[in-house]
């Protein structure tokens, strides 16, 4: 959850009028601009490996004939140097507060137009509107490639690993990990945010880059809600999953692991008991599991144990919601719905918000079988 | 042909891939039977030669087919003899015992180092000694430097006598700080720091003012304790400020952030709170790691 005032959440629940702007960053200076945003849109998906994305227009009046159209690499808003940090300022009545949403790359540029009018006989720029497509900074690892294969200097930590291989502040939000002695990382296209993601994967959650420009965490388990998204008059959930699937539903784990000198480690657990026995009526259904993280039989047994109590403990689904901007959400934040039938608490594994009043979430949340 | 027509067939060429481990038991013929689990299959051999039984052998399945591809991990050459006998004795190799044949004309003796050809499974005799040449030392990797990294300030206020707002003052009656949680110390563990700098976004400076290093991870309930304090001249509290070098390793080892403050009361200088400025109080460091 981005940082806030506790009167910013009082604002919030009541009405207010908003406001998008820019900063543009050159490295790590900011310009003295405070650019307007037209017709923007930021959208985000935990899934995707450069989480979140968006377009909007800049627009800027001109003071003394400057312009703002890129032209090849030089220009304030050249895709090849800015970075752009989007601010959404809530004000009602006395009170403003300014909420950061993020910085992001300028990824391209496909539209710039400059406005001239006639000033003391010469022709001069009064205006500027430049589209940008805009990416989370997770796009510059992603571009970064390690130029030979590489394995990490220490096996002791994934955070100072992290640290290393990004050159970016990182947030210790989960307890850290070793880093499994055989790691090398692949030389290739996007190699290093791969990198980024199989650390995260040995933390047990997905990197993402925050609102602060920070990597952090994201934990596969759903937590303590941090925010509450409420359902008002315009406010609505737009689909709840009340199908029951079972293809992920599997009662009979076979793991396939190795220890340090390749010799096969082998380890089964089953449901021998309820409704969902491997002798009962729902039948077997095995998965398969390989795991390089572990190496001794003790791991091997709990990793299937745990595979299995995922699988039969509860099944995840999409709840889509559309409900009044919040901007305070952030991709991956735990959230509580009020104001629904049934009260609901998941991970807000997308979203996507616009000039508009309200904005598009889905949240996972876990069911009990 | 469709896009969708091509990468139908595409997807419909895309080979299975898969490997494990098994251990070998047997050869028998061109197929080595091998213990997977709790079974025991035969399974194709590729084109080498089979080793001893118990040895850890690599299986991969192409398209359903499985083969033995050869050894998953290398076995030492050398190894001791821990029990004599004929025609086999028993060899100890990297803590496990081995029962093999021998080259004629060697007899074992107990404490023997010895050479083993895998590929036959053969104690091929004992050695005099081995050379165990001296590793060139693997240089340390040379520490990289970073520069522009900036952390945020996750909140801000200002003191005077209890807290009212966000915006950092030092003045007669206020003073200001600005608090990171835990951000700076993950931001930095094992770092080397030799250039920090913070964004001040100034709203009004009058007087003298100093900026120092407090030990508050979070706005605290009372009175904020900032030390180490430094002046902050006039014209020189606006944009990116250049603090003392041993801050940066300072805030990296400890709990902690910076604060400002009119040195005797005779100041009045005012930033904007992270709540309207979010680079306010944010640091920039430069250094190796």
């Amino acid at each position: 959850m981005r940082q806030h005032s506790p009167q910013l959440l009082e604002v919030l629940s009541g009405s207010f009028t908003r406001r998008l702007f820019v900063y543009v960053f050159h490295g790590s200076d900011r310009l003295d601009y405070e650019l307007a945003f037209e017709s923007w849109s930021l959208d985000g998906d935990l899934g995707s490996a450069v989480a979140l994305s968006g377009s909007g227009t800049v627009v800027h009046q001109s003071t003394a004939g400057e312009s703002l159209t890129p032209v090849g690499t030089k220009g304030v808003l050249s895709p090849f140097r800015a970075r752009l940090e989007l601010v959404m300022e809530i004000s009602a009545g006395q009170f403003v507060e300014r909420v950061s949403l993020g910085i992001f790359r300028v990824e391209s540029v496909p539209e710039a137009r400059d406005f001239t009018a006639d000033v003391n006989g010469q022709e001069t720029v009064i205006a500027s509107r430049v589209t940008v497509k805009l990416l989370s900074l997770a796009e510059d690892i992603r571009r970064w490639g390690f130029r030979f294969p590489e394995s990490p200097p220490s096996f002791v930590s994934c955070y100072e690993e992290l640290r290393r291989i990004t050159e970016m502040p990182v947030e210790e939000t989960v307890p850290d990990q070793p880093i499994p002695a055989s790691t090398v990382w692949e030389a290739k296209q996007g190699g290093r945010l791969e990198a980024v993601q199989t650390l995260a994967d040995i933390l047990g959650g997905v990197a993402v880059v925050n609102s602060v420009g920070a990597w952090e965490i994201v934990p596969d388990e759903v937590g303590e809600p941090v925010a509450t998204i409420r359902l008002g008059v315009q406010g609505t959930v737009l689909d709840v999953g009340n199908d029951i699937e079972t293809d992920t539903v599997y009662n009979e784990v076979v793991g396939i692991f190795e220890d340090e000198k390749r010799r096969p480690i082998h380890a089964v657990a089953e449901v021998t008991t309820g409704d969902l026995r491997v002798d009962g009526p729902y039948g077997r259904h095995t998965r398969y599991y390989a795991s390089d993280l572990v190496n001794t039989s003790t791991q091997a047994q709990t990793a299937v144990q745990s595979i299995l109590d995922l699988s039969i403990g509860s099944q995840m689904y999409d709840v889509a919601i559309q409900c009044h901007v919040n901007p305070l959400i952030e991709l991956g934040d735990v959230v509580e719905l009020v104001g629904w039938t049934r009260p609901l608490v998941g991970r807000v594994v997308t979203l996507s918000m616009d000039s508009g009043a309200l904005m598009n979430v889905s949240l996972r949340v876990h069911r009990d079988l | 042909m469709t896009l969708a027509d091509k990468v139908a067939d595409i997807a419909a060429r895309m080979p299975s891939v898969s490997s494990q481990t098994a251990v070998f038991v047997r050869r028998e013929g061109t197929q080595a039977v091998v213990s997977i689990g709790t079974n025991t299959v035969s399974i194709p051999l590729a084109g080498w030669s089979p080793p001893v039984p118990g040895m850890v052998v690599q299986v991969e399945w192409r398209n359903g087919r499985p083969l033995v591809t050869g050894p998953a991990a290398t076995l030492n050459e050398v190894g001791v003899i821990t029990g004599t006998g004929s025609p086999r004795a028993t060899v100890t190799v990297d803590d496990e015992e081995y029962l093999l044949y021998m080259r004629a004309g060697y007899t074992p003796t107990l404490g023997d180092t010895v050479t083993i050809d895998w590929t036959k499974g053969i104690i091929e005799g004992a050695v005099t000694g081995l050379d165990d040449p001296d590793h060139p030392d693997t240089p340390a990797p040379a520490p990289k430097a970073f520069s522009g990294l900036v952390v945020r300030a996750v909140d801000s206020g200002r003191y005077q006598t209890s807290w009212w707002g966000k915006d950092p003052w030092a003045s007669t009656s206020n003073d200001g700080i600005w608090v990171y949680l835990s951000r700076l110390r993950d931001a930095l563990k094992g770092a080397n720091v030799t250039r920090t700098e913070i964004f001040l976004p100034l709203q009004q400076e009058l007087g003298l003012a100093q900026i120092g290093l407090h030990s508050h991870s979070s706005i605290p309930a009372g009175a904020p304790s900032i030390g180490s304090l430094v002046d902050l001249p006039l014209g020189q509290r606006s944009g990116w400020q250049l603090l003392p070098a041993s801050w940066g390793n300072w805030l990296r080892d400890n709990t902690g952030g910076i604060g400002v403050h009119a040195p005797g009361g005779s100041g009045f200088s005012k930033w904007a709170g992270v709540n309207i400025d979010s680079l306010s109080g944010a640091l920039r460091f430069s250094g190796t790691r």
